[in-house]
Order: C-alpha cells, then sequence, then structure tokens
C-alpha cells in the first residue's frame, strides 16, 4: 500500500464524523497554540535582552565589581551613590581603588581601564533657568566617544571632554526638565550643588547640612536611552567632589577609603575577554562579561521557558487524550469495515497504516491551525503592546520571535503526537479478528 | 485445484465450544461451481473462510494450486485473498463512504496496480456486471440488486481464481437474487471462476454444477 492510500482513505473518513474530528482536532489546536505563543515569547523576550545589552556596551567589554557586590549592569542606579560605603560592608571586601586601575591596566590585552563614580547631586542649576532638579543622579566619568556607555550625542563635540575637569554632559531628559533644546544649550553654565556628610550615609532629608556648589561648563547633550542619569562629568572631579563631601584632604584618599563602585575593562579582542576575566577574578575582584551576561540571561530563559512549555505540553498531553478515545470509538464503530478490508486483501500493517493516518490528520490540522492562531495571537498582542510603548513615548518593540523553524517544528510536532497517539488504536485495529470483526453489526 | 484434508475447526462460543468443521476433507476442481447447503451453524460459512484464507484451522490443510495456503504468514495469506479469492457477502459490505468505482478499486490499494489505472480498471468491472451508469454512486444510493453487483465487482477487480459467495441472495427478493445468480453463471461459464456458494436457497443452488450438504460439520 502506497502512503498516499491510508491518506486518502483517512481524509474521508474524517469527513464523515466532521463534527467529532473537529473538536479533537480543536484540542491539538489549542495545545499546539500554547506551547508556540510561549516558546514564542520566551524567544522574543530572551533575544530583546540579549539585543539590549549587546546594543549598548562592547562585546570585549568586562565590568568588574568588587566581590560579592550586586552592581554590574550599566546603568547608573544599580550602585549607591558614591559615599563612603567601606563603613558599612565587610572587612574582606577588597575595594577597587587607582592601584586596582593600574593592577588591571597591566594585565595583556587589556587596552583600556575605565573607572566610574556614581553621585547624586542635591540640585542642579542651569545659567537663567529657575527651575532646579532637586535631586541629579551623576556620574563621574570619562569615555564617552567609544560608546563606552550607550550613548547617542546629540548635541556638541564630545571629543576629550573629559580632559577639562569642569566641562559636563547632560542627559536629553534633563533638558526636557528645564524646557531646553539641546541646540541652544551648549556652553551654558551648570551648577551642581552637593550638601556634606556627617555619618557614612546620605540623609536627603537632612537640612542642617552644609552645602557647596561646583559650577560646570556645558560640553554636550547625550541620549542615554531607558537609563535615569541626569549629568556626567570627568571621574577626577567627581572624586574630588566626593571626598569634599566626606571631608577628606584629597581625592586619594576618597578612592582608597571608598573606591570606584565598578570599572569598566575593555580587551583588544573578544577571544581574549574570557583570559582577561579569570586574571581579573584571581586578583580578588568580581569580572562580568558580555558573554556572562548573555549566558544568565540564557539560562533563567531556559528555566523560565521549560516551566512555559510544561503547560502547552500538558494541554497536548489532554489533546493526545483525546485523539485515542476517538480513534478507539472510531474502530469500534468501523469494526465491520476493518473485517472487509482484510477480507479482501489487506494485512495488518495496511490497517495500522490506515488508523495512524487518521490520527496524524488529527494533528496536523490541529498543528497547522495551531501555529496559525499562535502567530496571529502573537501578532496581535505584540500590536497591542506597541500601541501601549507608543502611547508611553518608548520605542516599540518586538517580543515575540516567531522563526521559520518554530512554525515547521509545531506542526511537525502535532503530527508526530498524533502518530504516536494513533499507535494504541491502530494495533488494536489491527489485531482484530476478520471473522468476528466481519459479524460485528 | 482447491484441496480440503482432514480440515477440523472448533470456536468458543460463550463458554461452549462448538465444533464447526470435523476432520473434513473436498477436492474442488478449477472452474467449477460448487453450492454448499445446509442448516444455521452447520459450518458451512466457516468452511468458505478457511478455504478463502480468512480463517486457520485448528488441524488439517487447504492447498490452493498445491500451496499449503495455512502454511503461510499472515502477510502472505493476506497477498493469497487479494490475489486469488473474491468474497461476496450477504450484506454487501460496501464501504459507505467510497462511490460505486471506489469500492470496485479498493483491492486494488492492496496490490501492486499503479494508482492510475485503479479507475479505467474499476469502470471496466462495472460494465461487466452491468452498473457501468451508476459508477459514481454512493452504496446508499444504490438498491440491493446494484450493490450486490459493485461488491461482485470488487471480488472480481484482481481477477481472483474463486469468488466465495456467502448467501449473496440472502437480501434481496427472489428476481433479483435470480439475476444475480445468472451473473455468477456467466462470471463461471465465460470466465472460468471457480465459484463457491453457501446458501439456503434451493433455487439458488439448483444453478450451481453440484451442490454438496454439510450437516454437524461434515458433508454428506
Amino acid at each position: 500500500m502506497k502512503l498516499f492510500d491510508p491518506v486518502k482513505l483517512a481524509a474521508r473518513n474524517l469527513t464523515r464524523r466532521k463534527l467529532r474530528s473537529f473538536l479533537t482536532s480543536f484540542a491539538v489546536f489549542i495545545g499546539v497554540a500554547l506551547l508556540t505563543v510561549m516558546i514564542s515569547l520566551g524567544l522574543g523576550v530572551r533575544k530583546w535582552m540579549v539585543d539590549q545589552i549587546t546594543g549598548q556596551v562592547e562585546y570585549t567589554r568586562i565590568t568588574v565589581t568588587p566581590k560579592g557586590s550586586l552592581g554590574m549592569g550599566s546603568s547608573l542606579l544599580t550602585s549607591g551613590s558614591g559615599s563612603l560605603s567601606s563603613d558599612s560592608q565587610e572587612e574582606e571586601i577588597k575595594i577597587i581603588d587607582d592601584e586596582t586601575v593600574k593592577e588591571i591596566g597591566d594585565i595583556n590585552h587589556v587596552t583600556q581601564v575605565q573607572p566610574m563614580l556614581m553621585m547624586v547631586a542635591q540640585k542642579l542649576r542651569i545659567e537663567g533657568q529657575e527651575q532646579f532638579l532637586k535631586t541629579a543622579i551623576g556620574a563621574g566619568f570619562d569615555i564617552i566617544e567609544n560608546d563606552a556607555y550607550n550613548k547617542k550625542t546629540l548635541s556638541g563635540s564630545l571629543a576629550g571632554w573629559y580632559e577639562k575637569p569642569d566641562n559636563i554632559l547632560l542627559t536629553n531628559r534633563t533638558l526636557e526638565n528645564y524646557k531646553l533644546t539641546v541646540d541652544d544649550v551648549i556652553g551654558k553654565t551648570v551648577q551642581l550643588s552637593f550638601s556634606k556628610t556627617l555619618g557614612g550615609l546620605q540623609n536627603f532629608t537632612q537640612t542642617k547640612a552644609e552645602e557647596f556648589s561646583y559650577e560646570f561648563n556645558l560640553a554636550g547633550v547625550i541620549d542615554v536611552g531607558s537609563d535615569q542619569a541626569n549629568f556626567l562629568i570627568p571621574v577626577n572631579a567627581a572624586a574630588e567632589i566626593q571626598a569634599l563631601r566626606l571631608n577628606m584632604d584629597n581625592t586619594d584618599e576618597y578612592i582608597k577609603n571608598a573606591g570606584y563602585p565598578f570599572l569598566y575593562v575593555n580587551t583588544d579582542d573578544l577571544n581574549n575577554t574570557p583570559e582577561v576575566a579569570q586574571k581579573i577574578s584571581d586578583l580578588g575582584y568580581q569580572a562580568t562579561t558580555v558573554e556572562d551576561l548573555i549566558g544568565m540571561i540564557n539560562r533563567i530563559f531556559f528555566v523560565v521557558q521549560g516551566v512555559l512549555a510544561v503547560f502547552g505540553l500538558i494541554a497536548l498531553g489532554i489533546a493526545a487524550l483525546g485523539i485515542i478515545n476517538t480513534m478507539v470509538m472510531a474502530i469500534y464503530e468501523r469494526t465491520k469495515e476493518i473485517g472487509i478490508l482484510k477480507a479482501i486483501g489487506a494485512t495488518k500493517s495496511d490497517i495500522r497504516k490506515i488508523f495512524m493516518a487518521e490520527a496524524g490528520m488529527i494533528g496536523f490540522f490541529g498543528g497547522i491551525f495551531g501555529t496559525a492562531g499562535g502567530f496571529l495571537f502573537n501578532f496581535l498582542a505584540n500590536k497591542g503592546l506597541n500601541v501601549y510603548l507608543t502611547s508611553q513615548g518608548e520605542d516599540p518593540q518586538n517580543l515575540f520571535s516567531f522563526p521559520l523553524w518554530l512554525i515547521c517544528g509545531s506542526i511537525v510536532f502535532a503530527v508526530i503526537l498524533g502518530v504516536l497517539a494513533g499507535l494504541y488504536p491502530a494495533e488494536r485495529a489491527a489485531k482484530l479478528d476478520p471473522i468476528e470483526a466481519l459479524r460485528h453489526e | 485445484m482447491i484441496e480440503l484434508k482432514n480440515i477440523t475447526k472448533s470456536y468458543l462460543l460463550g463458554k461452549n465450544k462448538i465444533l464447526a468443521l470435523d476432520n473434513l476433507s473436498l477436492t474442488i476442481k478449477e472452474g467449477d461451481f460448487l453450492a454448499i447447503v445446509g442448516p444455521s451453524g452447520s459450518g458451512k460459512s466457516t468452511l468458505l473462510h478457511l478455504i478463502g484464507g480468512l480463517d486457520r484451522p485448528i488441524s488439517g490443510t487447504v492447498f490452493v494450486e498445491g500451496v499449503d495456503i495455512y502454511s503461510q504468514k499472515d502477510k502472505d495469506l493476506a497477498f493469497f485473498r487479494n490475489q486469488k479469492v473474491g468474497f461476496v457477502f450477504q450484506t454487501f459490505n460496501l464501504l459507505p463512504t467510497l462511490t460505486a468505482w471506489e469500492n470496485v478499486a479498493l483491492p486494488l490499494t492492496f496490490s501492486n496496480v499503479p494508482p492510475k489505472q485503479h479507475k479505467l480498471k474499476a469502470l471496466q468491472v462495472l460494465e461487466k456486471v452491468g452498473l457501468g451508469q451508476r459508477a459514481s454512486h454512493k452504496p446508499s444510493e444504490l438498491s440491493g440488486g446494484e450493490s450486490q453487483r459493485v461488491a461482485i465487482g470488487r471480488a472480481l477487480i484482481n481477477n481472483p481464481q474463486m469468488i466465495l459467495a456467502d448467501e449473496p441472495t440472502g437480501n434481496l427478493d427472489s428476481k433479483t437474487g435470480g439475476e444475480i445468480m445468472d451473473l455468477f453463471q456467466e462470471l463461471n461459464v465465460k470466465e472460468k471462476i471457480t465459484i463457491i456458494l453457501v446458501t439456503h436457497n434451493q433455487e439458488d443452488a439448483k444453478k450451481a454444477r453440484k451442490t454438496y450438504r454439510i450437516l454437524d460439520g461434515k458433508i454428506i
């Protein structure tokens, strides 16, 4: 018997009981749709997250943090405010100071070591503007032009901007607060006010704290995307301010005691990055590569997707039971027909093929419509999401990934599920005694 | 030539063991037209099934053209049924989803005939059984006599050596039944097909060349 024959017979038999075939297929449809939506969403969100990371930083970048600390992202908020944090932390944590910067800079293949300081200003005042930010978050950070900090330059020339200690960069979001446009602010004076702290912890509500101000020259406007930062100043200027806030004599003393919350280390080649990261780790610091971050996201999503897929698989398991039930009933109804087929020369294997083709076909239709349904759902859900995102002023995103392998895989999987569910009923049909089957009414 | 040697067959009906055939031996020449008559439960249908390779005897052998058919595997026995035997039943046993010609062509599905030839062959056979006009009708649209002609067409499609008919007129009125019997006669004479007929009907039996009576599993 050729492959086409059982398929043809199966198609006829399925159309004989249209509603039953439809309902059985519908269970497969739900299972497949659920599974494809889950997988597609998992793939899409993971891809989006990985894109966020790879779009922001260079691949060769290693983020160095003190061991045991959590800050390793590029967000300015991920670390503390830059106050003297060693007081509250455990003794064994190795602080990242200028010594460390030199030490890491001496490692083979390291091209650049960029320390970063986080800070909070009490006020941010722009020349001629009465409005001011009560608190402004910022960082001491030098390198901008090689995209070390995911910046889009909107205005001003940023080459070597950090060489002048009184230069400052503002983010476009900050400018919006002052109702200024990017074109007419370059060269204006920006005044940052800081308060001296008495203890190790900064207290924003403290009114008696002594305040001091610094004036900066606005050198450029940058777009930091979703980051919350308001300003960037050269790292040395930041260290000086921090030292002053804590009543320390000089910047060296501050760095020795508080350290940098993190360093960005660039290497000459992606292949050397793991080796460098290992060496930094051997020195007693936490070294996180982009690959580590992506690996971590992948591991998390592997688990999340697994859990989501289990729900789809449960639905498909129920669908498989439905197929088995339908096929067992069909065999009972068509017992006589099986006897006839055997009498005119069908072998056991022919009978098996006919019923497995029928079960496979139920799976196939469920798979086709399930995949289409999943695709449609994803399309509409993403549309809805983007309408929301656009209304919130965000860029539209594609959170559902629907690669070709998922489409083909879902359909093939549904067919295999159907055929597997058909195994037992088909075997039962094949084993029927032809004489008894013919006698069956 | 069909040779049955010392065939014994019993089966269970509920808890009772029924002896259907009791050490039966029989020789049927090629091209013969045989009627087997006997009361219900005498074992005549069982005899037909055993000749046609649809059952297996408890003891004894069935030779068809010198081959011990029950020494073969199930798969080869199925092919024997497909190629050498045509069954005709009292209740026609057509597949309701298939048209007349598709029913006739169905055995070709299990043989080596290329699919492209199925329709043409089936139409030729339908012509032979006098049903050329009704080829595309479903069984539900056919009369009893027409249905039985389709069933005979299905039995003929692979040019079998024998037709085994189990009360083929049992569901037909006497006139139509007579026409079906005439068709069997014609096939026996013109095509030299061996026909073995199991029947209650004395009129039908008269159209055969020979009549065997069977009682309690034995030919008398």
